[in-house]
């Protein structure tokens, strides 16, 4: 790591997280200046776009290759006070919290309480959606059935194909023109919407240009002033590059780095879309630049890394915008999920892992940052090498790159019907979601709490924490004679919670395409220019809408315990078990040692338990998969929770498999923690008993003793477990690689581990900043050691 | 049916690649040092246990042994078929000493090969010519014990004599079995300077049908069931061999030619 490296990672890592008004007073000031009718919505949207990219600070930090901030300062966050409204109290709350605070200084508060709420009030997409949705659906949403991912962050979840290698935003422009000039205002009768939508998207495609020199005017004025004729030089070199690009394609990997971060700032300032937008694959996008580079001597392969970790630190220096609302308890995480993509297959089918794969590899092991966060796709094309070498920056325990099974995710987007070379020309995003980089808008809509659904039932329709009937009454479980009556129950409820949880989708997404679309977004995602329609409106080649499934090691280990006891062994009776969970177990140390030690789990390859999994996993995609979305998305799932698994616990009460009451559930497709007994081929191979090529993604956590990677014998071995699984159709793996140990001294001494990364769900993040029942559950996971 | 005290998969130090190992009960040896008592008894035990729950604890029973039928033993081994595939591994069967149960070994084995897995039997040596004799056809890989050259030590460690072990040995050697000797690293038992040379004589004499040698360090791992199990543990306070005498041992075993793994 070169010193001045080294010195920004520092700064990074040092930075404070702080809220900053910029964005919310520069948008606000926009919209006070705009007469009502003055322009159609999306114009509205791009000219506002444009406002904030003029007005703007323009922050340059010392000795930097890659420039440009979203907000006014490194870890300076903005506000989208159109989407959300913070009021004094959230910023209070924000400013002292323990765990990621965001500093709130007087200027803020004050153009907050003077400028910003006052004109907000009322006039926010939050309050726009909370007006719109039904009772049923609030009912469901505070009882804990879902999350809703649109209620405080826009439409997202996308990835940046190979467009901007390939073309500077003039002839983007020009693409544009010639899509308004080819539009049919005699026949079709959404001409006037698609030309309002494709001058917006000019609009935006403008602004960047202009945001850019923006940049090159700031960086001519500091090369005036500086002394050191090195850094001058560079200054200069970074001044041409920002009048070259995003105006003209990229010629340099240098070039090409500064293009894609300009565009990232332009999506992140656009809107807050969640899971932060991404480059997605790296290693393929930049090859041509970086041997080209090599080759006429422009660049050494030292200075290629030094710009490539210049881009990393870029990424760690933008914490998730923070969210509104006292507890913000549904996602306690604040990295904003982006994941670069490194291996996989070109989309000739070809083995896609080049030299730079391996290099990138080594940025990420050296720069151990929490963003951007990083994986490594894996088909059995790809050299065992790449996936060892990938092995050993696992070993060193900060839990990345996760490790995804490429052969698997091109299945799963050919069979949602993407052509063949779109599916390999993608990858995983966000946590592990499947997507057609650069052609697709799969967009998550919220955690599904399967177990909720099934407490539901036990207690015919009735929220047992609240007394609230919020589901249907699906039947007296005391009186059901079979295991199948009660199983047709839990599908009633299950379809009555997913009809809830749709109807809201669909009501939200049309609020989202009708007041928020996003043009510039939309400029980079094929073929919303073509089809002159937005993003956010169904403009995208391929669209998507997610629902992902949350606690299947728990509900499965519910299902075989009631099974088991109340059906075959018939030693507990349902009243038995409902009175038990009612009083928490306690007083019950028998029954629950019972359940917790002599019952088919979950994680131990025993189809006991495992067909349970399978049945929960087809009713639940039969009653989602292939429905439609109004913008004419078709309706997936995939099962991952984030954090939500968490959340998701505090909202039930004791469950039938021994969890008490308030715990969380399990996470991802992993077993319960610490209810996998027979080592890590038998949760792999109850995992593959799902069918994960039906989703867009599942999630598997293998905590790990170091000692599991001691020596080359023992990586080649988690090399063979990885292989065998996703040979197998397995999606994803990650590995947490610390021991339990650790982790205790890292809870009572916070202090001398601030920099221990552990990796939650699908994302690693700082253990320190884990809510302790977090920290609790991750020490719990059962570890595998090799002894 | 056979007697078992344990299926262990994601064995990785048993054998080439990810293997299953199925644990025999039953051993003619007593070794001071062992660290599977359970398994020295043909019959199953079964034992008191306290189960936590809420920190409290709640009185359960653990049973060592099991009987199973070739069928269930082999149902399980197949589980993990694309493991094996995958890493070139397979089935070990263990022990206790598994030709306790020879004919049982026997089907296992036939089994086994019959689905095509790779299959390993980890023995003491300690059984019957004609026991070998059965099982050579279907055994594609001996992990083979040499624990003391002496006779008299080695008698007074494990309760048997090493003559018939060192005859079996080189009987599989000459009829072209593969093997992997496996050397148990015991601190004041078999790591003196006389000691270490006798065995590597052993060893390079056969050198040419050898394929690896393992060092496996002892480990005070077992204590907690002799405790459990009431039994009495000869070794007691023996100490672990650090980390920097197995590396120098590594080192004194290769000076020969032969391939040596600290572990296995």
């Amino acid at each position: 790591m070169t010193e001045r490296i080294k010195r920004l990672r520092e700064e990074s890592l040092k930075a404070i997280n702080q809220l900053s008004a910029e964005r919310g007073l520069l948008v606000t000031q926009f919209y006070e200046g705009l007469s009502a009718t003055q322009y159609s919505i999306p114009v509205q949207r791009a000219k506002a776009f444009e406002y904030i990219l003029q007005h703007k600070a323009i922050c340059i930090n010392e000795g930097e290759l890659i420039i440009g901030e979203r907000g006014p300062a490194p870890k300076a966050t903005p506000t989208y006070p159109e989407i959300n409204l913070h009021s004094l109290k959230d910023l209070d709350i924000l400013d002292n919290r323990k765990k990621v605070s965001f500093k709130v200084d007087q200027e803020t508060r004050k153009a907050y309480e003077e400028i910003i709420i006052p004109y907000w009030t009322g006039k926010t997409n939050r309050e726009r959606v909370f007006s719109n949705v039904d009772h049923k659906w609030l009912d469901a949403y505070e009882a804990g059935v879902f999350t809703e991912f649109q209620e405080q962050r826009a439409p997202g979840h996308t990835v940046l194909g190979s467009k901007i290698y390939r073309q500077g935003m003039n002839e983007i422009i020009g693409e544009v023109g010639e899509a308004i000039e080819k539009l049919d205002f005699l026949n079709d009768p959404e001409a006037y919407d698609k030309r309002e939508e494709l001058n917006a998207m000019e609009i935006t495609a403008r602004a960047i240009i202009m945001y850019a020199e923006r940049h090159a005017d700031r960086l001519d004025e500091l090369a005036s002033r500086e002394l050191d004729s090195e850094r001058k030089e560079e200054l200069q070199e970074m001044a041409a590059i920002c009048r070259k690009i995003p105006a003209n394609a990229p010629s340099s990997m240098h070039e090409a780095l500064q293009y894609y971060w300009f565009i990232h700032l332009g999506v992140i300032t656009e809107l807050n879309p969640w899971d932060s937008f991404n480059p997605g694959r790296l290693d393929q996008h930049l090859f041509p630049f970086y041997t080209d580079d090599l080759n006429s001597g422009r660049l050494t392969r030292e200075a290629a890394v030094e710009l490539l970790q210049s881009f990393w630190i870029k990424f760690n220096n933008h914490p998730s915008p923070p969210k509104v609302g006292v507890t913000a308890e549904e996602s306690n995480t604040y990295t904003d999920f982006c994941l670069i993509n490194v291996g996989g297959l070109k989309a000739d089918g070809s083995n896609a892992v080049n030299e730079l794969s391996f290099v990138i590899l080594d940025v990420i092991e050296e720069m151990r940052l929490l963003q951007p966060s990083s994986m490594v796709q894996i088909s059995k094309k790809n050299p065992d090498s790449f996936v060892e070498r990938t092995v050993k920056i696992v070993k060193t325990g900060f839990g990345q790159p996760s490790i995804f099974n490429t052969d698997a995710i091109v299945q799963e987007l050919v069979r949602q019907g993407k052509s063949l070379e779109d599916a390999r020309n993608g990858g995983a995003s966000g946590c592990v979601e499947s997507g057609a980089f650069g052609t697709e808008a799969y967009i998550l809509t919220g955690y599904f709490n399967l177990v909720k659904v099934l407490e539901v039932t036990l207690h015919n329709g009735v929220d047992p924490l609240t007394g609230k009937q919020i589901g249907i009454k699906s039947g007296d479980v005391k009186t059901m004679e079979s295991f199948e009556d009660f199983l047709a129950a839990f599908s009633r409820q299950l379809n009555h919670f997913i009809d809830i949880k749709i109807t809201g989708n669909n009501l939200i997404e049309r609020i989202f395409s009708t007041h928020l679309p996003v043009p510039f977004l939309s400029l980079l995602i094929d073929d919303c220019i073509a089809n002159g329609k937005d993003y956010n409106c169904g403009g995208a080649r391929y669209n998507t809408s997610y629902i992902q499934g949350v606690g299947l090691g728990s509900i499965t280990d519910m299902l075989a315990a009631i099974e088991t006891h109340v059906f075959s062994r018939q030693n507990i009776t349902m009243e038995t078990f409902l009175k038990v969970i009612a009083d928490n177990y306690e007083g019950h140390d028998e029954l629950r040692a019972e359940l917790l030690y002599d019952t088919p789990k979950y994680g131990n390859d025993d189809d006991r338990a495992d067909q349970h999994a399978s049945w929960v996993f087809d009713a639940f995609y039969e009653a989602v998969n292939g429905r439609k979305s109004p913008r004419g998305a078709t309706y997936r799932i995939n099962m991952l929770p984030t954090t939500s698994h968490v959340y998701f616990g505090k909202v039930l009460g004791a469950t039938t498999d021994g969890r008490l009451a308030h715990e969380p559930l399990s996470e991802g497709i992993s077993p319960f923690q610490g209810m996998d007994r027979l080592g890590p081929t038998a949760v792999l191979n109850s995992a593959l008993k799902i069918d994960h090529l039906k989703t867009g993604g599942t999630l598997l956590n293998q905590k790990f003793t170091p000692d599991f990677f001691k020596d080359d014998r023992s990586i080649q071995k988690v090399t063979q477990l990885i292989r065998s699984y996703f040979r197998m159709d397995g999606h994803h793996i990650q590995f947490n690689v610390v021991s339990a140990h650790t982790l205790r001294d890292a809870q009572k001494n916070p202090e001398k581990y601030q920099d221990l990364i552990v990796r939650v769900a699908g994302y690693s993040d700082y253990f320190n900043d884990l809510g302790p029942e977090l920290q609790e559950e991750i020490i719990r996971r059962t570890e595998h050691s090799s002894t | 049916m056979v007697t078992i005290f344990d299926i262990k998969r994601f064995a990785v130090h048993d054998g080439p690649g990810i293997r299953t190992t199925v644990f025999l009960k039953g051993c003619p040896l007593r070794c001071w040092w062992c660290h599977n008592p359970e398994s020295q008894a043909r019959e199953p035990v079964t034992i008191d246990i306290e189960r936590k729950v809420n920190g409290r604890s709640v009185a359960g029973k653990k049973t060592y042994g099991e009987q199973m039928e070739t069928g269930a033993i082999i149902e399980t081994l197949l589980r993990d078929r694309h493991f094996y595939e995958e890493s070139g591994g397979g089935v070990t069967f263990s022990g206790g000493e598994p030709l306790m149960q020879s004919s049982e070994l026997v089907e296992l084995l036939e089994a086994s090969k019959l689905n095509g897995l790779h299959t390993a039997v980890d023995t003491s040596g300690f059984a019957k010519r004609e026991q070998f004799e059965r099982i050579l056809g279907t055994t594609d890989l001996f992990l083979y014990d040499l624990k003391h050259m002496d006779p008299e030590l080695h008698k007074k460690y494990t309760g048997v004599d090493n003559g018939l072990i060192h005859a079996n040995a080189d009987y599989l050697i000459e009829n072209g079995a593969s093997l992997i000797f496996r050397i148990p690293v015991i601190p004041e038992v078999n790591t003196s300077r006389e000691e270490v040379a006798r065995m590597i004589a052993f060893l390079k004499e056969r050198k040419e049908s050898i394929t690896e040698v393992h060092l496996l360090p002892y480990h005070r791992i077992a204590e907690n069931k002799y405790f459990r199990l009431r039994m009495k543990q000869q070794m007691h306070e023996a100490k672990e061999p650090d980390q920097t005498f197995l590396e120098l041992l590594k080192k004194e075993f290769e000076k020969s030619g032969l391939e040596v793994v600290i572990g296995g």
